[in-house]
């Protein structure tokens, strides 16, 4: 499949658009959802990324290796993903502005009881403020600095270092709180 | 030994890193769909049509004025006509306006001034003394062709007659020539009097066709066109649209400006040092041959234009360029050695020689250094010849040259390029 997807690369086929959707659709999505609780707005996101990739992916650069291509073509699709979000973000001003304040719990270490599975985390996560849950997104899982992170959300890096301290232990604390109360 | 437990965040981590979904079916037609809704036309289309729109509604708004101009000239006649009508109802003495009054500033009108004949002028005056004048009516005015004498243009006039016809051709009149006269009775066939006035003056116009054209010229100082410009830069063919509008500043100057949508081919092969020369391996190199780059780009010009003859005429100006898109390749040439296998004919024996191969190799640069940057861009210079096609129609065909400056001159392309343009002036 990947072959054919650089193939139709090379030839400007637009008929690999739909190979690549239906492939990456629900990786896209993964990504998404951690950004935004409302399922449509993620959907949204993802289609307006879709768009901007096939805009420009004719341009995306690869040595032809179908392995080297598979990592770096979904690295930039989730690249696109997740700056498609954070537009969005931006674009609703109240997501960023408004910071909910909690009482913060200290937790230093919490260790995994039972597998985890994505739904409950998903839970957690969206009981975190926005902008919280968005640094910690782009830290903990999307790799980014806390220099690039102020960058994009324009927020002081001393700002980003906070947010994911607290959302760290927030997350712990409503973790612990779950095994307790199973 | 029992396994530590692994720290919950990293959980979290590592269980989000390769996550996906599943895909649910018909996302991608939703999708489609919507893509299809959303942009039913490609951006290039939309530009393009943009830019028909702006020529149509100028072109529109030309279509407009010329006619109301035309109806403003009906609606004075079909006044003059009723009134007409109701002075030869009423009884003598009523108040009569006679006007044929042609486009403002057309050649008719300055040569023609107004006579108003006084009201002490009754049908009881001794007229046969001044047969120019029109006895029966209190105060007429009418349009006569000046420096000549009021007189020529009314015909003689007895006491209870009244005057059905005020000619206002613009050709010299003989004194005491009888325009027309009709005696008796105070009938007035209006019709007969607009018709008659409205075809000798159109006689009038199609006798002096220069006249018209510069009529024409005198009734505005802007001129529109759209234009379509093919040319060539280096081997590659570009092609350029758009609107143009040219305002005049004197007989022989006019500044001229516009908007075109430009696709510009260019690119540079002949780069002396070689700028990208990596070593592959040990026994080969990588070395950049060429860039090519299709550029789109909005062209605004502004040029002076000077009006060498009558038909001929030369401009210079400058480019404001606004890139819109930008699509790079770079050609690379590789030389690899690679070993080969030989055999001698004449001997038969095998052996291994190394040789060295070359290929060329075009690869799709992502990086848009021009894209959604504004240059003064080019210099422009041309020289162009009118014809003049019909009615308010004229055809231009321009050869041009546009010499990047600027910022656009240091770049690594080489844009200059030169054609030919068409324009349809109106």
């Amino acid at each position: 499949m990947f072959r054919e997807i650089i193939a139709g690369l090379h030839a400007r086929d637009e008929r690999i658009h739909e190979r690549i959707y239906v492939h990456y659709w629900g990786y896209l999505m993964g990504i998404s959802t951690r950004y935004f609780k409302d399922r449509g707005i993620a959907k949204e996101v993802v289609n307006d990324s879709f768009i901007k990739a096939f805009k420009t992916m004719y341009d995306f650069k690869h040595d032809n290796n179908v392995t080297d291509f598979q990592k770096t073509f979904k690295a930039w699709l989730a690249k696109i993903t997740v700056r498609t979000a954070l537009d969005k973000i931006r674009s609703s001003k109240t997501l960023l502005n408004y910071v909910e304040e909690y009482e913060e719990v200290k937790s230093a270490h919490v260790g995994i009881e039972d597998n985890l599975f994505v739904q409950d985390i998903m839970k957690l996560l969206y009981e975190l403020p926005d902008l919280h849950r968005t640094v910690f997104n782009l830290y903990e899982i999307e790799g980014y600095s806390h220099d690039e992170i102020a960058g994009m959300l324009t927020i002081p890096v001393s700002s980003s270092r906070t947010y994911l301290t607290r959302a760290k232990h927030k997350l712990r604390d409503l973790y612990k709180k779950s095994i307790e109360l199973n | 030994m029992k396994e530590p437990k692994k720290e919950f965040i990293q959980g979290i981590a590592d269980l989000f890193e390769d996550y996906e979904e599943a895909y649910v079916p018909g996302e991608w037609e939703a999708f489609s769909r919507q893509q299809k809704t959303k942009y039913p036309f490609s951006p290039m289309w939309i530009k393009i049509a943009a830019v028909l729109l702006v020529g149509g509604a100028v072109a529109l708004y030309q279509l407009y004025n010329y006619r109301t101009v035309g109806k403003k000239n009906e609606v004075v006649t079909t006044v003059d006509k009723k009134k007409i009508n109701s002075a030869a109802a009423k009884e003598k003495g009523a108040q009569v306006i006679v006007r044929n009054i042609p486009e403002q500033g057309s050649e008719v009108q300055k040569n023609l001034s107004v006579v108003k004949i006084q009201p002490e002028l009754t049908p009881n005056s001794p007229l046969t003394d001044f047969p120019e004048l029109i006895p029966p009516i209190s105060a007429v005015t009418l349009l006569v062709p000046e420096n000549k004498n009021a007189g020529n243009s009314i015909s003689l006039v007895k006491p209870d007659q009244y005057i059905v016809k005020a000619n206002v051709l613009p050709v010299p009149f003989q004194r005491n020539e009888k325009v027309n006269t009709v005696m008796g009775k105070p009938e007035i066939n209006s019709d007969s009097v607009i018709k008659s006035k409205t075809m000798d003056f159109l006689v009038a116009e199609s006798r002096n066709p220069v006249k018209h054209q510069q009529k024409k010229n005198a009734g505005s100082k802007w001129d529109f066109g759209v234009a379509l410009a093919p040319s060539m830069s280096r081997s590659n063919m570009n092609i350029a649209g758009g609107v143009t509008t040219a305002y005049r500043l004197s007989e022989k100057f006019s500044l001229s400006s516009g908007l075109s949508l430009m696709q510009l081919e260019s690119g540079n092969n002949a780069i002396a040092a070689p700028m990208v020369k990596a070593s592959v391996s040990s026994l080969s190199e990588k070395q950049l041959l060429a860039i090519d780059a299709n550029i789109r780009a909005i062209d605004i010009p502004v040029g002076i234009v000077y009006q060498i003859s009558k038909k001929i005429y030369t401009s210079a100006g400058v480019s404001y360029f606004n890139v819109v898109s930008e699509k790079r390749s770079n050609t690379y040439g590789l030389t690899a050695q690679a070993s080969e296998s030989f055999s001698n004919p004449v001997t038969g024996y095998v052996s291994d020689r190394t040789v060295l191969n070359s290929v060329a190799i075009a690869e799709p640069v992502a990086e848009t250094p021009l894209k959604g940057n504004s240059y003064l861009g080019f210099f422009n210079f041309s020289i162009g010849r009118k014809q003049h096609l019909f009615n308010k129609y004229d055809i231009l065909i321009e050869p041009f040259i546009k010499v990047p400056i600027g910022k656009l001159s240091t770049q690594e392309l080489n844009l200059m390029n030169s054609g030919l343009k068409f324009q349809i002036n109106f």
